[in-house]
């Protein structure tokens, strides 16, 4: 009886602070318009196969009567060179962004927490020396040239981009996570912990990663625009998604050739890249004073 | 400067080469473990089997992978890079020939984001909460979230095409001699031959490239500055300045700034670094014979040797950075020798 009370009086604390959290974030105006933004964005790369004007131009598709049509109502950010719909290719363009977030977000803070746990909880071994000599060498050039490298040695293609800009973050996290680690370590539970013999995996993912989730979780709100930046970085150059895919990048990157007369054919996946980097911001910013504001 | 300091700078300089040395060793091993045929790629279809075979045992490329590095390494510390196989010349040569039109573009993005970016943030933190305020975190949200190419194909599309106002491409413009080679930056050359008309045309095709470089760093520094000057505000030594009647200018400029500036300064280094990375894009959209186009052509076409070379360099200079910042934060704070010597 007492458990389940302390039980429900968990669950309630829990449910204040969620909304205590939500109350925070939502007070600052652009943080709420991020969060809209994202969803439309969301909505729409889900349902791009029914609300896009015509879903065949994600594809190889060749329509050399519309070709280069300037911007008008049944084509609203005109066609390509291929008589291809922009704007349909900018919702496809869209999903592959949001995909490309996902999964690295989720791919190199994973890697890099268990590696940031690892390291700081047997700090002081060879195992530490290791994991962070390894990451110092990966933080010494530049996160996007590294993934630069790396795609260029590897088959060019989305799956390597995602691959090139995982190995290129995790240690970012991986300095975090080690960080908070080797801090928290020397608290007495942590200590209670080893003397009752829970194993390693209790102690890392029950008792220690719970205490870091509140920066990591910023650091990936905010790193959610740069996977985009970097993304649309590396297909500009002809790296990452290879054509006909509707990447945004590679669609900025081949309509260069057609400003300043068809200026529509990059300008307006360009535009898309910046709106869904900006939303994404404006959300990261939201959480970061979020968490600041819980804390204090 | 004392004898810690020099210790202390001594230890991560050295630190950093070992690291450096690692990141050579992982890139050269990915390098050349990758299928491919590199010497196939540079000699041609065409060329005679005689001539392949004997490419490759002259670089040493039927050797297991740790005695290549092994000569490689060798050559490096004789200052031999090796051969690149697309330019067809030494590594280290092409590297001489290209640094400089890269190193001028971020020299002056740098310079312009430290001052800018610093004047920009404290202009924001004294007039928090005023229009100024607002207008400058719009800014600040356009300027982190617009990828540097963007910027590029917009300025180009605005100043170059639509007003016509700005030259779009390369560093001359066409059938102007370049200056005598002094320091091989063309604004100052023309501007140590006191050739004026050289030294606007380099100017104005420098602006496009530059700005579209600068807005990421210098918004990202102001940022900063801003939020470490707010935080540094409240502080006692501050009211206790007031109290003492001492000039709000002065306060703001010699207590405030000071200590305020070092997470910027840590910023704006990494920062600078970072334009290497973002130029590669910039000169290629440009078509700027720097450093990083040609890096970018090494990219493409897997000229291992210079790969590696560019990564290299771009590694030293992170490392030079690094311990300039680590100076200059000495400098800006004596503490963090006391805190050393404990």
């Amino acid at each position: 009886m007492l458990k389940n009370m302390n039980i429900q009086r968990e669950k309630s604390k829990k449910w204040d602070d969620a909304k205590r959290g939500w109350y925070n974030y939502s007070r600052n105006f652009i943080s709420v318009m991020g969060l809209v933004g994202i969803l439309i964005i969301v909505f729409i790369a889900i349902f791009a196969n029914y609300i896009s004007p015509s879903p065949e131009s994600a594809a190889v598709y060749v329509n050399f009567d519309e070709a280069l049509q300037p911007p008008s109502l049944s084509h609203i950010c005109g066609t390509d060179e291929m008589g291809r719909d922009v704007l349909s290719r900018i919702f496809f363009g869209l999903r592959i962004s949001l995909y490309m977030v996902v999964i690295v977000l989720s791919l190199m803070a994973s890697f890099g927490i268990v590696m940031g746990l690892i390291a700081g909880y047997f700090n002081n071994s060879y195992i530490e020396t290791i994991i962070m000599r390894i990451a110092d060498m990966l933080l010494a050039i530049p996160g996007l040239l590294l993934a630069l490298v790396i795609c260029s040695l590897l088959t060019p293609n989305i799956t390597t981009a995602m691959m090139a800009m995982t190995v290129a973050w995790w240690p970012w996290y991986c300095r975090i996570v080690y960080g908070l680690t080797t801090s928290i370590k020397g608290e007495a539970y942590i200590w209670s912990a080893e003397v009752s013999g829970a194993s390693y995996t209790h102690i890392l993912f029950k008792e220690i990663l719970p205490n870091c989730l509140s920066p990591i979780l910023t650091k990936m709100t905010l790193d959610a625009g740069l996977i985009i930046l970097t993304g649309a970085s590396i297909s500009f150059i002809g790296l990452g998604a290879q054509p006909p895919t509707p990447e945004l990048g590679s669609m900025v990157s081949s309509g260069v050739k057609f400003l300043p007369e068809h200026w529509w054919v990059s300008l307006s996946p360009a535009f898309a890249i910046v709106i869904v980097i900006m939303c994404f911001n404006f959300i990261g910013d939201g959480i970061a004073s979020m968490f600041e504001k819980g804390e204090g | 400067m004392n004898i810690i300091t020099i210790k202390a700078i001594g230890k991560r300089f050295l630190y950093l080469l070992i690291v450096l040395l690692g990141l050579s060793m992982i890139i050269f091993v990915l390098a050349r473990i990758m299928p491919g045929d590199p010497v196939r790629m540079a000699l041609g279809a065409r060329a005679p089997e005689w001539v392949v075979q004997k490419t490759i045992e002259e670089n040493h490329l039927n050797d297991p992978v740790y005695e290549q590095y092994y000569y490689w390494f060798k050559g490096i510390l004789h200052g031999d890079f090796g051969f690149s196989w697309v330019t067809r010349r030494a590594v280290i040569e092409d590297i001489k020939a290209f640094f400089p039109a890269t190193f001028e573009i971020v020299m002056y993005t740098a310079i312009l984001t430290a001052i800018f970016g610093i004047l920009f943030g404290s202009i924001s933190a004294m007039r928090s909460n005023d229009w100024m305020d607002s207008i400058f975190r719009m800014i600040t949200y356009v300027g982190i979230s617009v990828p540097p190419f963007i910027f590029a194909i917009l300025f180009m599309f605005i100043f170059a095409y639509i007003l016509n106002i700005l030259p779009a491409m390369g560093r001359l413009s066409q059938g102007v001699v370049p200056p005598p080679s002094i320091t091989h930056l063309i604004t100052i050359d023309a501007l140590l031959v006191g050739n004026f008309p050289l030294f606007f045309d380099a100017i104005l095709h420098l602006i496009i490239p530059v700005a579209s470089l600068t807005m990421k760093p210098l918004v990202s520094v102001a940022r900063v500055t801003r939020s470490s000057m707010i935080e540094n505000l409240e502080k006692d030594y501050i009211t206790a300045g007031r109290s003492y009647g001492i000039p709000n200018r002065l306060i703001m400029l010699k207590y405030l700034l000071k200590p305020s500036i070092i997470p910027s300064i840590t910023l704006f280094a990494l920062s600078s670094v970072q334009l290497f990375a973002h130029a590669f894009i910039i000169e290629n959209i440009f078509n700027w014979p720097g450093l990083s186009r040609y890096g970018m052509n090494a990219l493409l076409n897997k000229d291992l040797n210079s790969i590696i070379a560019v990564v290299l360099v771009i590694g030293l200079i992170f490392i030079i950075a690094n311990i300039i910042v680590d100076f200059i934060n000495r400098w800006l704070d004596p503490r963090v020798i006391i805190k050393e010597s404990l």
